[in-house]
């Protein structure tokens, strides 16, 4: 019981933080609806291609608004040290990136939730009726995101450079988690029923699953000097 | 006198960064009612010793003993036992002082959480500002909010790591007078500072670190402020 | 710099078969069918992926043990391995290319195979990035190896998803089953070089160590100088 309190104590501080500050979410949305219109001027797309092009824009402007969240989430800890004050507590490592882990990823989902939204306005892009598979891969693909986000975020603010690692870091190491979700959206904006839709659930849950538990074991050892 | 368990015990503590050693064989018993000052020049190996002692990095070598009990492996149960004041003031800047307490508090298993943050506030002349944002408290009253979180869980042990840094003369003299108020028999401190005039009026004991050795260990009561002085001088030259 | 007898022998032994491989590649086995003399280039190419992915293996399999006996001596063979397996990746993209440009008329091709190793090579990369942008010795050992270890469990996964992916899109089969047809003469050269260039990497990361180990050692004492 401890152990989830130390966990939703974590949530429960950086969301009032965010909710007072409105940091992480408005310049990971702001972003994203940046790159949105860049892309827009960048293809000047016909209505034909925009079918085709959209999953891989919409995916492109999560996953680079995506690292400014993840900036945040460890370097908003770095400020007057407070990781090492999280540290001096008896709170396990894991509990340290399991908390942040969360919170990285509902702001994360919050503003894709949001460039969503425009993204549908300004492209006439059309996923009747299958909403909610439509969440579910963003659900997972946030997540697994995340999952590796957060673990780079913290190895990132222990190096002299700090902000510009962690994209290096990321990008290489989340191709998996890019193609599957890619894809799966894709399937789900086809006319036709939805194949192969599940098989790239799969493969983003196995990623979540292998790379959670990696990165579990292995966050106790970023904190070490 | 009863058999007394130390609170704390290092034994040949060793420190090792690559090739370089921070700390070479450190030995230092701590007992009930103890306050022991560090004195050192930067580089000595201080801030590395406290936060082995805190257990915020593990040692290459040597033992940590609290109340008796020896530590192997970072123990989350002795981390009750600490509590840590640094010039890090480990505060969010857009909480709260209530809610900073709050979410540190939350880390321990403390019974009426909000009571005990009451009481904390009070001692260090925070409660009528509790509810207003960190991000707009001065240095010294950061300071006080810190002295507020260590003592939050009720430690049987302070560490201290150069707590007087960017303190004004005023804020210090507050600083020492709570700490001597925080201080009886029933808890001990280390605190380490680089700087003379500070901590040798509230420490029971002070020693000197020079490359990682403890040079010198004496009890203040046997030893004038000036002497120590002139051997510190002598020391680290 | 102080040899032992050991790694005389291996530099010697890598030497020679050097020598012998390439009389292999270039005389000794025959002239392919359809591709004619260019096809030579697999006998480089092969190995130095083959050594590629073995020296990230290594690197992971030398995290590990960092991460668990927390001696520098594993952090420094992980660190030298990473260093090679980027030279040998860098070798494998630029023969691939090459091979690509004369055989299919394009220099790149996103296949499965070539695709995992160009994000091997940015995972090789980005772990060396990280270890430049870290002072403290203990510090980039602990960080560099869970890099190491992650990078490694990724390119697996990299590879899977890239072949799925691309069987959800049929393309036109492109460098498929080469290895398939080969003539035994071609066989035994193309096993040969592997062996080599196994050889050559033990004698490079041998080498890179003890350059590691005296390059700490004028840090060192660069910084005790600089504390006297």
């Amino acid at each position: 019981m401890t152990y989830l309190n130390q966990i939703f104590g974590i949530i429960k501080k950086d969301i009032t933080t965010e909710l007072r500050a409105k940091e992480a979410v408005t310049a990971m949305l702001v972003f994203g609806l940046m790159v949105i219109v860049i892309f827009n001027f960048a293809f000047n797309l016909s209505s034909q291609e925009q079918i085709t092009i959209t999953p891989g824009l919409l995916w492109v402007a999560f996953i680079f608004a995506g690292i400014l969240g993840l900036n945040h989430s460890f370097s908003a800890e770095h400020e007057n040290n407070c990781l090492q004050g999280m540290m001096l507590t008896p709170m396990p490592r894991s509990a340290i990136y399991i908390g942040k882990l969360a919170t990285s990823s509902i702001f994360m989902f919050i503003s894709e939730i949001f460039m969503l939204f425009f993204f549908i306005w300004l492209f006439d892009v059309r996923f009747t009726g299958k909403w909610p598979h439509l969440f579910l891969v963003m659900f997972l693909g946030t997540i697994g995101y995340c999952i590796v986000g957060t673990l780079f975020s913290a190895i990132a603010v222990g190096t002299r450079v700090r902000v510009f690692l962690l994209p290096i870091l990321q990008f290489p190491i989340v191709i998996p988690v890019i193609i599957a979700s890619v894809e799966a959206t894709a399937v789900l904006l086809e006319e036709d029923a939805a194949i192969g839709y599940f098989d790239w659930l799969k493969i983003l849950l196995s990623f979540n699953i292998i790379f959670f538990t990696v990165c579990v074991l292995l966050f106790d050892y970023i904190l070490e000097e | 006198m009863q058999t007394n368990i130390p609170v704390f015990q290092a034994q040949k503590l060793t420190k090792q960064y690559g090739r370089l050693t921070a700390l070479n064989g450190i030995d230092l018993v701590v007992n009930k009612g103890d306050f022991i000052t560090i004195f050192g020049a930067n580089g000595a190996g201080k801030t590395t010793f406290l936060k082995i002692a805190a257990m915020l990095m593990a040692p290459s070598d040597g033992t940590l003993l609290f109340n008796g009990k020896l530590i192997k492996e970072a123990d989350n149960n002795a981390r009750k036992l600490i509590g840590f004041i640094a010039h890090d003031t480990f505060q969010y800047h857009n909480l709260t002082a209530r809610e900073n307490l709050r979410f540190y508090g939350g880390m321990y298993d403390i019974r009426d959480l909000d009571k005990q943050i009451n009481i904390r506030l009070e001692a260090v002349g925070l409660l009528k500002r509790g509810d207003d944002l960190v991000g707009g408290f001065s240095r010294g009253m950061k300071q006080r909010l810190s002295i507020a979180r260590a003592f939050l869980h009720n430690p049987s042990i302070l560490l201290l790591d150069e707590p007087y840094t960017g303190l004004d003369k005023n804020a210090s003299e507050m600083l020492n007078s709570l700490l001597s108020s925080f201080n009886n028999s029933e808890r001990a401190g280390i605190m380490t500072t680089h700087n003379l005039d500070q901590g040798y009026d509230i420490a029971t004991h002070v020693a000197i670190l020079h490359r990682g050795k403890i040079m010198y260990f004496n009890k203040t009561k046997n030893i004038s402020k000036n002497d120590f002085s002139k051997t510190y001088s002598e020391i680290v030259g | 710099m102080p040899d032992s007898k050991a790694s005389k022998i291996l530099f010697v032994l890598t030497f020679v078969c050097m020598i012998v491989a390439l009389y292999l590649a270039f005389l000794y086995a025959p002239v392919e069918a359809t591709q004619g003399e260019v096809y030579r280039i697999l006998f480089f190419h092969v190995p130095s992926a083959w050594v590629a992915f073995l020296a990230f293996g290594v690197t992971c399999f030398c995290s590990v043990a960092f991460l668990m006996k927390k001696d520098l001596k594993w952090d420094r063979i992980a660190s030298s391995s990473a260093e090679i397996g980027l030279l040998l990746c860098t070798i494998t993209l630029i023969t691939g290319s090459i091979w690509a440009k004369s055989e299919w008329g394009i220099w790149w091709a996103w296949d499965a195979r070539l695709t995992t190793t160009l994000i091997l090579w940015l995972i090789y990369l980005s772990y060396a990035m990280l270890r430049g942008y870290i002072d403290v010795e203990t510090k980039r050992a602990y960080l560099s190896s869970v890099v190491g270890i992650i990078g490694f469990i990724d390119v697996l996964i990299v590879y899977g998803s890239i072949r799925w992916w691309r069987t959800q899109h049929p393309q036109p089969v492109i460098g498929g089953g080469d290895e398939s047809g080969l003539a035994p003469a071609m066989l035994f050269t193309l096993l040969f070089c592997v062996g080599t260039f196994t050889l050559l990497f033990f004698t490079l990361l041998r080498s890179k160590i003890e350059l590691q180990k005296a390059s700490e050692e004028v840090d060192y004492f660069h910084k005790v100088l600089a504390q006297k």
